[in-house]
């Protein structure tokens, strides 16, 4: 018997590849203002050094259910160190850990954990209000998202798939403002801030977005605060060796419901869960609500 | 920073750490992939070397063959875009395949052989040898209970498909139409044609023979589709085929027809006929000598068909059931509990159009056989069934009696020295007897099995048939020791199946059968000499 193998089929080679869960990638999905807890949503002063560690878990599915739907489910730890060199500068870096697992709708599973990709950024504060407190402040942000992200193997040697891996691995600068207002036992911080994505691992190119933030705190006393907020994220499709994933980028609101507690005048805890509230994301993509803590402590 | 702030830190930190591991680590587990390829496959002959691709006078490739009505095909191109689409969950009805075939008129102007196109890659080419595998690529199902597989033949975007799906070269040889195979191979006067039709997607699904269970238990499933080439023309006007977008469609229906597809735990089984008489190939019309003792031993067969069912392979420790490929002519049912074919001449020699049954195809579970067996006869659920809603080929003109006696199984015509001074007809024709429903009421069925079924069970060597042997039915075997002139008054010429008639004594045995030829004598079963194995 002859075998022949053809490498590249006419029609089906679209047909099938609309079902390739390596298509469906989407490593960027995180909605919001991923530093709010390591820039904070006070004002900060000289010399402060923060750091913070924030938890987050999230759950999304992508393709058509039952058919061609992959599952992810995401831990994603991330410790960052903020130094602020006066009231106006503050200079910030973000290492996240991540853990991911997904499970695609014929079974197949795949789990990876490691470095994702290091943030770079630099909060400038431009105007303040004249009052004595300055209660309103504003600025610009800069920062760069490095392609740091490990490239995970299975027990094989097998790369896996950019969906599981920790990050995109693409370098993404980003440039943003944001908006503070400080009146005890009001605080509002909001933000926005588009990232623009280079190639990363696998072929895979994130599709460039922005996100918006807006948090508001209420302090019920000296220790604790009640957080409402909003956070938004509109991105392109992705791209994977140059083809548009159409289960990827859109428009997407969560609220964010939470609280934050003081346990001592240096050290914050925060927790809450950011829920869908607007959901016009391409094709085929379910958010699932999220779930965060996060620890702030000042030096 | 003081103690609880510390601890506070610490413990956050060794809950990112106890959720992040200690070090970078992945793995995976595959999951439900169903890869799905394709074959051609023609009707092996054991002188044909496996069915492999010829080359005509200048060396190009071509496969030879003979379609329905006997006429003579060389398939220069045969490409198709085959693209599978998903399998199709058993909850959901699959779209019924069976196209059936009117119509057939030959000729057309004539030309030249233009030789084999190639077609580009990931098309299926059936002009390479039979049995080369085409990868169409794998589908990734969820699990479920899976009764068929979803294909579209879908148009290609290059090449010689560029915007259709289909592209066949035939010559075609329309004088070879009703001929033997020796005479239809010395016909010469051919034309050839060059068809790309099939611009639009054309959807449909193949049942499997059995549901598939994929999930945790089974993740990985091998799909096969076997492309029956032979059976692409069958009906069609070759001399509109280029032209005609009704023929066009009728080739587009055929080849979905002439697909079937089989697991990993199937084999895909092809058989090949003969009807002969007296060691020559059976052709209507046509004056055989040599047959019998009497001293007239020539005649002129008027026709010979024959149902068999229910197709086996079978081992010293297995017996498994062969699931039959239906055909666009109608030859073939199969259902879930039975199959049946009409081999032969299926419409007699008085039919409009002669319609040749030579091949079958089927899947079977994959194992190791010695035997093929089948019977000869439709299964008594079958046969007493109306004939006129029927479903084909158990509804073929003149091979059913009445309901109540059911179908012919077994049906030679012929007439006795047809040149001489008094021809004569000479019939053997089998079919159950001693059917009773009480009431003698020929439209009704019988209310239970008839006395006698006269359904011979026939087994073969597998291993001869693998090799391409075609299994073949003689009448001479069963008629050797017959006069086929002498005729007993008040009984049918020949042998009929009737109780009571002298000459079904030497040849009912032969069928493998007992003959009650009155109350006190029952003639008893020989090996039976109805088929036999031939190169």
């Amino acid at each position: 018997m002859q075998f022949k193998t053809l490498s590249v089929p006419l029609a089906g080679a679209l047909v099938l590849g609309a079902a390739s869960p390596a298509a469906l990638a989407c490593s960027t999905c995180k909605c919001g203002d991923y530093s709010i807890t390591l820039f904070g949503v006070e004002k900060p002063y000289d010399n402060r050094l923060r750091v913070g560690l924030d938890l987050l878990w999230r759950e999304e599915a992508q393709g058509e259910p039952g058919v061609a739907e992959r599952q992810t489910q995401e831990w994603r730890s991330t410790l960052g160190l903020a130094y602020s060199v006066n009231e106006r500068l503050t200079l910030a870096a973000q290492l996240p850990w991540v853990a991911k697992t997904i499970e695609d709708s014929n079974l197949a599973r795949q789990e990876a954990d490691g470095i994702g990709d290091v943030d770079l950024i630099a909060r400038w504060t431009a105007w303040q209000s004249a009052d004595a407190g300055g209660r309103h402040r504003a600025g610009l942000r800069l920062g760069v998202r490095l392609p740091t992200a490990e490239e995970i193997e299975d027990g094989n040697g097998q790369l896996l798939d950019i969906d599981v891996q920790p990050d995109a691995g693409a370098t993404a600068p980003n440039a943003g403002a944001w908006y503070g207002y400080y009146r005890f036992p009001w605080l509002v911080s909001a933000s926005a801030t588009g990232f623009w994505y280079g190639d990363g691992n696998q072929g895979f190119q994130p599709g460039d977005s922005a996100v918006v933030s807006v948090h508001t705190q209420y302090a019920i006393n000296q220790s604790w605060a009640l957080q409402l907020g909003l956070d938004a994220r509109n991105a392109d499709n992705n791209r994977f060796s140059g083809a548009s994933d159409p289960d990827s980028g859109g428009f997407l609101a969560m609220a964010w419901t939470g609280a934050a507690v003081r346990l001592s005048p240096d050290l914050v805890l925060q927790a809450g869960v950011q829920t869908p509230l607007i959901d016009d994301l391409n094709g085929q993509q379910d958010e699932q609500p999220a779930l965060r803590l996060s620890v702030a402590y000042d030096f | 920073m003081n103690r609880a702030e510390t601890k506070t830190l610490l413990a956050a930190l060794a809950l990112s750490l106890g959720l992040s591991g200690c070090g970078a680590s992945g793995s995976s587990e595959d999951g439900i992939t169903v890869g799905v390829s394709a074959v051609a496959q023609g009707t092996a002959t054991h002188s044909h070397d496996e069915a492999a691709a010829e080359a005509d006078e200048h060396g190009e490739l071509l496969k030879s063959f003979r379609r329905a009505d006997g006429m003579k095909i060389e398939m220069q191109t045969g490409l198709l875009n085959l693209v599978p689409v998903g399998l199709e969950a058993c909850a959901i009805a699959s779209a019924g395949l069976e196209q059936l075939l009117q119509g057939l008129n030959p000729l057309a102007s004539a030309q030249a052989h233009s030789g084999h196109t190639e077609g580009p890659a990931g098309a299926v080419d059936v002009i390479l040898e039979d049995e080369t595998v085409f990868d169409l690529g794998s589908l990734a199902p969820t699990s479920g209970t899976y009764c068929g597989l979803k294909l579209r033949l879908t148009p290609g975007s290059a090449d010689a498909l560029a915007g259709v799906s289909t592209r066949v070269g035939p010559c075609y040889y329309p004088d070879s139409v009703g001929l033997s195979d020796e005479d239809a191979e010395a016909v010469t006067a051919h034309s050839c044609l060059d068809v790309a039709t099939g611009s639009e997607d054309l959807s449909f699904t193949l049942p499997f023979t059995a549901p598939v269970e994929l999930g945790t238990d089974r993740r990985e499933l091998a799909l096969t589709l076997t492309n029956r080439y032979e059976e692409w023309f069958d009906g069609i006007d070759m001399s509109l085929l280029e032209t005609d977008a009704g023929q066009q469609q009728k080739l587009l229906d055929n080849v979905v027809a002439a697909i079937t597809v089989h697991t990993e735990d199937q084999q895909l089984v092809m058989l090949n006929f003969g009807l002969d008489v007296n060691g020559q190939e059976a052709v209507c019309g046509e004056t055989y000598d040599g047959l019998g003792v009497g001293s007239i031993q020539n005649l002129r067969l008027e026709g010979f068909r024959y149902y068999l069912s229910d197709p086996t392979l079978e081992s010293d420790t297995d017996s498994q059931p062969l699931i039959l490929a239906t055909r666009s002519t109608g030859t073939v049912y199969q259902d879930g509990e039975n199959g049946v074919a009409l081999m032969g001449d299926a419409q007699g020699c008085e039919g409009a159009a002669p319609l040749t049954t030579r091949s079958l195809a089927g899947t079977v579970a994959a194992g190791v056989y010695d035997r093929l067996c089948f019977t000869l006869g439709v299964p008594f659920e079958l046969n007493h069934d109306d004939p006129t809603t029927s479903p084909s080929p158990l509804n073929a003109a003149d091979m059913s009696r009445n309901r109540l006696s059911g179908h012919l199984f077994y049906r030679f015509d012929a007439l006795v020295d047809p040149d001489g001074a008094s021809p004569a007809g000479f019939f053997v024709h089998l079919g159950s007897t001693g059917c009773s429903n009480g009431e003698s009421d020929f439209g009704s069925p019988p209310d239970a099995e008839c006395s006698a079924p006269n359904r011979p069970r026939i087994c073969l060597d597998y291993a001869e048939i693998k090799e391409g042997h075609r299994i073949v039915t003689d009448i001479a075997g069963l008629v050797a020791t017959t006069d086929i002139v002498a005729n007993t008054p008040d009984t049918a010429p020949g042998c009929t199946s009737s109780p009571g008639d002298p000459e079904c004594v030497d040849i009912m045995p032969r069928f493998g059968l007992d003959y009650q030829l009155d109350a006190e004598t029952l003639v008893p079963r020989q090996e039976q000499a109805a088929f036999s194995l031939k190169e």
